[in-house]
């Protein structure tokens, strides 16, 4: 029982681990396209903000589906 | 997730004693009905006060959403639209009040996955029956273009999408909570301040995603393919 | 992370209802006042266009009216400048005449007085000489005398 519920806790931090990585290097990729274009074009800093903010959630809510799957499995563990 | 369905006896049960979240949404509704009855009981010419606030806030909505469903369709869809955003915009901050956790007198009704459901299944049944009333049979011919073969892909699209609406709001507020709690116990002080005007941002942000993702499918499914 | 269906039932009734009261509270009210409000705006630019166009229209009028109005001005001066211009040629001539009139009439005059003048002194003259004549003679000359005597001189000096 302890080893399963071991394995279900590396599970857990498997998924918002993993989840993590790549929705951190989508948002800094986003994040830096986003920077480039205000510098080039300092007019358009409001839309590409807005627009910036959005992805970003987009992208955050792959790492919460990690998180939300390690619920899931914190709550077998019990 | 759906283990509880076993438990069916205990559904009319737990209707007849609504839980804290339930509570809290009437609370978030009563809040709404206030101070839209408060601020539009004298409608004037020249606004002020609260009846501007809830002007300057319906009119930013009706230009966001009627901006995604046309301009056109605008009218039709707005109140079912911005009814999401409102009650999830004002779920979602009740997690900022002070004591507000699944024990106590308050809970944010987003942060549960029954109710961020249950919105997301609204929002699937009122896109297909939209699609439907506003096209007929023709709604489904969005179903199989460009070819037929896309068909089981379509329908996987429309049905893995209240799933993601319903997960990503829930999984938003109900992690930032449990982020809010972890740190609260490890540093009281000031560190849950960031993390609360963070909070600020994400109530608000996935308020707005999920009105702009509800606003691009019924926008979609009604959308006129005849120009 | 557990799922109840009662919260999701209710969560539906919720809404729906929410939907119902935020629809009669919020979104008819505040948007027939923004619709109300941006209708009213329309018409008063409108009407402010339309009073524009009107004063456009009085002043293109006005405007004509005042150059009509010039134009006639300056024709009646130039009229009145001729009518001036005649008439002060006839004053002129008028005057001229009537100068020349008098000139004339003054001229006959004198002419006349000269005459008489002339012939009175040629009567004196001719009275001198004969009194000139007498206390030449040393006698005193007889009326007939005197006047045949005048009478003569003078015929001679009209000779």
């Amino acid at each position: 029982m302890s080893l399963v519920a071991g394995l279900i806790a590396i599970g857990a931090g498997i998924a918002v681990g993993f989840g993590a990585i790549g929705s951190g290097i989508g948002q800094g990729i986003a994040a830096g396209k986003a920077f480039e274009a205000m510098a080039r074009q300092p007019e358009v800093r409001g839309t590409v903000q807005t627009f910036l903010i959005i992805a970003l959630a987009f992208m955050e809510t792959l790492t919460i589906y990690g998180l939300v799957i390690a619920f899931m499995l914190l709550n077998k563990m019990s | 997730m759906f283990g509880s369905m076993a438990e069916s006896t205990g559904i009319l049960e737990g209707l007849l004693h609504p839980s804290l979240y339930v509570k809290t949404a009437w609370g978030v509704m009563a809040f709404l009905a206030l101070i839209s009855y408060l601020g539009t009981r004298k409608m004037e010419r020249v606004p002020r006060g609260l009846q501007n606030i809830l002007e300057m806030a319906v009119e930013g909505l009706y230009n966001f959403i009627g901006g995604i469903v046309g301009e056109k369709k605008a009218p039709k869809y707005f109140p079912f639209i911005a009814t999401f955003f409102l009650f999830i915009l004002i779920s979602n901050y009740i997690g900022l009040l002070p004591f507000a956790g699944h024990e106590g007198p308050y809970v944010p009704p987003t942060s549960t996955i029954s109710v961020t459901a249950a919105l997301a299944i609204i929002v699937f049944l009122a896109t297909q029956f939209f699609g439907i009333a506003e096209k007929g049979l023709g709604y489904f011919k969005h179903f199989i273009t460009p070819f037929i073969f896309m068909l089981p892909l379509n329908i996987l699209e429309q049905l893995v999408r209240p799933l993601s609406l319903s997960m990503r709001l829930y999984g938003n507020i109900y992690g930032h909570e449990l982020v809010v709690g972890t740190f609260m116990g490890l540093v009281p002080m000031l560190i849950p301040v960031v993390f609360n005007l963070l909070g600020v941002l994400t109530g608000a942000i996935q308020a707005v995603v999920f009105t702009l993702l509800t606003s691009s499918y019924i926008g979609e499914a009604v959308h006129d393919d005849h120009h | 992370m557990h799922f109840d269906w009662s919260d999701f039932i209710w969560t539906i009734i919720n809404f729906f209802v929410l939907l119902f009261i935020l629809k009669t509270l919020l979104y008819k009210p505040v948007l027939k006042t923004i619709e109300d409000r941006k209708k009213s705006i329309e018409e008063s630019l409108e009407k402010a266009a339309r009073a524009q166009e009107e004063a456009e229209r009085i002043k293109a009028e006005y405007d004509g009216m005042i150059a009509r109005a010039r134009e006639e001005a300056r024709e009646i001066i130039a009229k009145a400048q001729k009518t001036a211009q005649a008439e002060k040629e006839e004053i002129i001539a008028t005057a001229q005449r009537e100068a020349q009139a008098l000139l004339a009439d003054a001229k006959a005059t004198i002419a006349q007085e000269k005459e008489k003048a002339l012939r009175e002194l040629r009567q004196e003259i001719g009275n001198l000489a004969v009194l000139a004549a007498g206390k030449i003679l040393n006698r005193a000359v007889t009326l007939e005398d005197h006047q045949k005597l005048v009478d003569e001189f003078l015929n001679e000096v009209k000779m």
